[in-house]
C-alpha cells in the first residue's frame, strides 16, 4: 500500500483525474485499457469532455467598471488604469494648465457673473442718471418710451419726498389708461394706471410719473400726489426706481451616475460637478435668455475587443461647457403666489468634447425677496468625438437651484 | 502529475512580472501600487468573479465580492504580508467572503436574470447546455459545488484547492468526483440527446 491518493481509483475516477491532468502516469495505461474495453466508460469521457467545454465557455465577465470602482476603494486614482484601457480622455488637458482648468472655470464663472452683474448694474445706474439728467431738464419722464412734451421747468423740492415705490411681479398685462389730464397739475403728469395687483395705498388718485414694465410684467412706478410741487429732479429719485432684470442662477445638474457605483475619481476631484451658472436676462413676459457655464459628469462607454474577449471601457469624464440657455415661465399658480413652473433649455459646447443640449422642467417658487428657488427634472446629452468617432450619451436626474434677482436687491 | 493551475496559466509571458513580484509592489508608492493592483485585478478578476458568481449565486453581489476580495489583497499587500501561493491566497480571501455573505443571507431562491449568461456569441446548443450546468450546480451540495467551481472555472490543482478549502487532498479528489459524477447523472438525458444529434 503506498501514499499515492490515486490508487485504487476506479475506472471512472482515473479518467476524471487524467482528465483534470492529476493522474499519475502509472495510472494512465490501466485507465487506457479500460478505456479500449468499455463504451460506457468512452461515454462517460465524451459527456465529461461535453460538460467540461461549455463549462470554459461559461467564463463570466466581471463588471466593466470594476477596475476603477477598485482603484477609487482603496484610494488609487484611476489614471494608470484608464491609460491601460480606454483612449485618453479628451478633456485631459497636459500640464499645470490641466491641473489648474477647474479653478479656473469655477472661479472665472464667479468672477465674470459678479464682474457682469457690477457692469450692467453700474450701466443702469448711468443710464438712470442719464434719465434723470434729461428728465430733470426738461421735466419729463418716459412713459412706455415715449417722451411726452416739454413742461415748464419744475420747481426745486423743498420738503421730503412723497414717493411710493411699488415693486412687485405680475403674470398678466396691467391696463395702463390715459387719462384727461386736470389743468390745474403741472408738470404734464403722463399716465393713470390701475394695477390691480400693484401695492397702491388708498389714497389719492394715484398719476404716475414714471412707468416701466420689463420681464415677466415687472412694473416699477413711482407714485405722486399729483401736484407740481411735488415733481422733483429725477436725479434724487430712488434707485429703486428702474430696475435692472438681472437674474443670476445657479443650480445642480443631473449626474448620471448609478446609485450602486462608486462616485470616479474624475467626479469626486472635480471643483463643483454637476453645478451651472448663468446670468439671465428677460426680454418679453415670461422669457429670458442667458448665458450659462457649467461642469458635469458625462458617463462614455466604448466597445471593442481584448483579443478575442469583448469588452468594454466606461469613463466618467468631468467636462466644462459654456452656451446660450432659454427659460419661459409661463404663469402663476393662483393658488400659492410665487409658485411657478418653468421650463429650461440650453445649448452649450464642452471643452474638447462637443455640443451640450439639456432641458429642464420644474418649479420655481419666489417667496419673498430678490431669490427664487427653482427645482426640477433635467435631461442632457452630450455629442462627443473619440479616435475618429462621434457618440452620445444622456443622463437624467433632479435638478435643484437659488436665482437671485439682482435688479431686485438695488 | 502535470496540473494546470492559476499561477501557470495567468503567466504566459515570461516578461511580465509574476504575481508575487505585483503582490510585493503593493506596499511601494501609490503609483507603483495602482499599477501592480490594476494588473492583477486584470489577471484574476474574472476568475474570482466567476466563482463568487458561482458560489452567491447572485450578480450584484458577486460584483461587491470581487471589488471586497481585491480590496483585501491590497490591504494585505499594503501591510507585505508573506504569501506563497497567491492564486490560492487570493482564492482563500474570496471564499471567506462568499461564505461569510452566505451566511449573513441565506439564498432561499435565484433571480432568473442571474441565470443569464454572458453576452458572446455562444452557439444555442452550448447556451442550453451551460444553463442546465448552471441550474445543475445549484443542485449539488455546496462543499461539491465548490469543488467543482475551483476545479473547472479556476483551474485550481487539486493540491491548491485543498489549500484555500483547508481541506486534504484526498477529500477534495472525492468532492470532485462526486460532483462530475452527480453532474453526469443529472445532464445524462440531455448528454444522450445531445450525442444522438450529433
Amino acid at each position: 500500500m503506498t501514499n499515492d491518493p490515486m490508487e485504487h481509483l476506479t475506472p471512472e475516477e482515473a479518467l476524471d483525474a487524467f482528465l483534470d491532468g492529476e493522474l499519475d502516469l502509472a495510472e494512465e495505461q490501466p485507465l487506457f485499457d479500460h478505456l479500449q474495453a468499455s463504451p460506457d466508460l468512452r461515454g462517460n469521457m465524451k459527456d465529461a469532455l461535453a460538460i467540461r467545454a461549455a463549462v470554459h465557455k461559461d467564463l463570466i465577465a466581471p463588471p466593466s467598471d470594476g477596475e476603477g470602482a477598485l482603484l477609487s476603494a482603496v484610494g488609487l486614482t484611476t489614471g494608470a488604469a484608464a491609460a491601460g484601457s480606454a483612449a485618453a480622455m479628451a478633456t485631459s488637458a497636459p500640464g499645470l494648465f490641466g491641473r489648474l482648468l477647474p479653478w479656473l472655470t469655477a472661479g472665472g464663472g464667479a468672477v465674470a457673473g459678479f464682474v457682469i452683474a457690477l457692469f450692467l448694474l453700474d450701466g443702469g445706474q448711468g443710464a438712470r442718471q442719464d434719465m434723470a439728467q434729461s428728465g430733470g431738464s426738461d421735466g419729463t419722464s418716459a412713459v412706455a418710451g415715449h417722451s411726452s412734451t416739454t413742461p415748464p421747468p419744475a420747481p426745486m423740492i423743498t420738503s421730503a419726498p412723497d414717493t411710493v415705490y411699488a415693486v412687485r411681479y405680475i403674470t398678466r398685462a396691467v391696463p395702463i389708461q390715459r387719462i384727461e389730464e386736470p389743468e390745474s397739475i403741472e408738470p404734464r403728469v403722463t399716465e393713470t394706471v390701475t394695477p390691480t395687483e400693484t401695492t397702491v395705498p388708498a389714497e389719492a388718485p394715484m398719476t404716475i410719473t414714471s412707468v416701466q414694465s420689463d420681464r415677466m410684467g415687472l412694473i416699477n412706478a413711482s407714485r405722486s400726489t399729483a401736484s407740481a410741487n411735488d415733481v422733483r429732479p429725477a436725479m434724487h429719485a430712488s434707485p429703486g426706481r428702474y430696475t435692472l432684470p438681472v437674474m443670476f442662477r445657479m443650480r445642480t445638474l443631473a449626474s448620471g451616475l448609478p446609485a450602486n457605483e462608486a462616485t470616479p475619481n474624475s467626479v469626486q476631484d472635480a471643483v463643483l460637478p454637476n453645478t451651472a451658472f448663468a446670468l439671465m436676462l428677460p426680454f418679453a413676459e415670461g422669457h429670458s435668455i442667458g448665458l450659462e457655464m457649467g461642469t458635469e459628469s458625462f458617463r462614455q462607454e466604448f466597445n471593442g475587443m481584448e483579443g478575442d474577449r469583448e469588452v468594454r471601457y466606461i469613463q466618467t469624464p468631468v467636462l466644462y461647457w459654456i452656451g446660450a440657455t432659454y427659460q419661459w415661465m409661463p404663469m402663476e399658480f393662483a393658488f400659492l403666489p410665487g409658485l411657478a413652473p418653468y421650463l429650461d433649455a440650453t445649448m452649450a459646447f464642452a471643452v474638447e468634447q462637443g455640443p451640450v443640449g439639456r432641458g429642464t422642467v420644474g418649479l420655481s417658487y419666489r417667496p419673498v425677496g430678490p431669490l427664487r428657488f427653482n427645482v426640477g427634472l433635467d435631461a442632457a446629452a452630450l455629442m462627443y468625438r473619440n479616435e475618429g468617432g462621434w457618440y452620445t450619451s444622456s443622463k437624467w436626474g433632479p435638478s435643484f437651484g437659488l436665482s437671485i434677482d439682482l435688479g431686485a436687491i438695488r | 502529475m502535470a496540473a494546470t493551475t492559476m499561477h501557470t496559466v495567468s503567466q504566459a509571458h515570461t516578461d511580465d512580472p509574476t504575481d508575487l513580484e505585483l503582490f510585493g509592489r503593493l506596499s511601494e508608492d501609490d503609483a507603483v501600487a495602482q499599477a501592480a493592483l490594476t494588473v492583477l485585478y486584470r489577471r484574476y478578476s474574472q476568475r474570482i468573479y466567476t466563482y463568487c458568481r458561482k458560489i452567491v449565486g447572485d450578480n450584484e453581489a458577486a460584483e461587491d465580492l470581487l471589488q471586497e476580495t481585491f480590496v483585501k489583497l491590497f490591504d494585505s499587500g499594503k501591510q507585505a504580508r508573506p504569501v506563497e501561493n497567491f492564486p490560492a491566497y487570493l482564492m482563500t480571501i474570496a471564499r471567506n467572503l462568499c461564505f461569510t455573505h452566505r451566511a449573513r443571507s441565506k439564498r432561499q431562491f435565484v433571480p432568473v436574470e442571474d441565470f443569464h449568461l454572458t453576452s458572446r456569441d455562444v452557439p444555442y446548443e452550448h447556451k442550453e447546455l451551460l444553463q442546465l450546468i448552471q441550474t445543475s450546480l445549484e443542485l449539488l451540495p455546496d462543499d461539491y459545488r465548490e469543488a467543482f467551481v475551483l476545479r473547472e472555472y479556476n483551474g485550481l490543482s487539486y493540491a491548491e484547492i485543498a489549500e484555500v478549502i483547508g481541506q486534504s487532498v484526498d477529500l477534495v479528489k472525492v468532492r470532485i468526483f462526486r460532483a462530475k459524477k452527480k453532474l453526469r447523472e443529472i445532464l445524462a438525458p440531455y448528454l444522450d440527446d445531445l450525442k444522438h444529434k450529433a
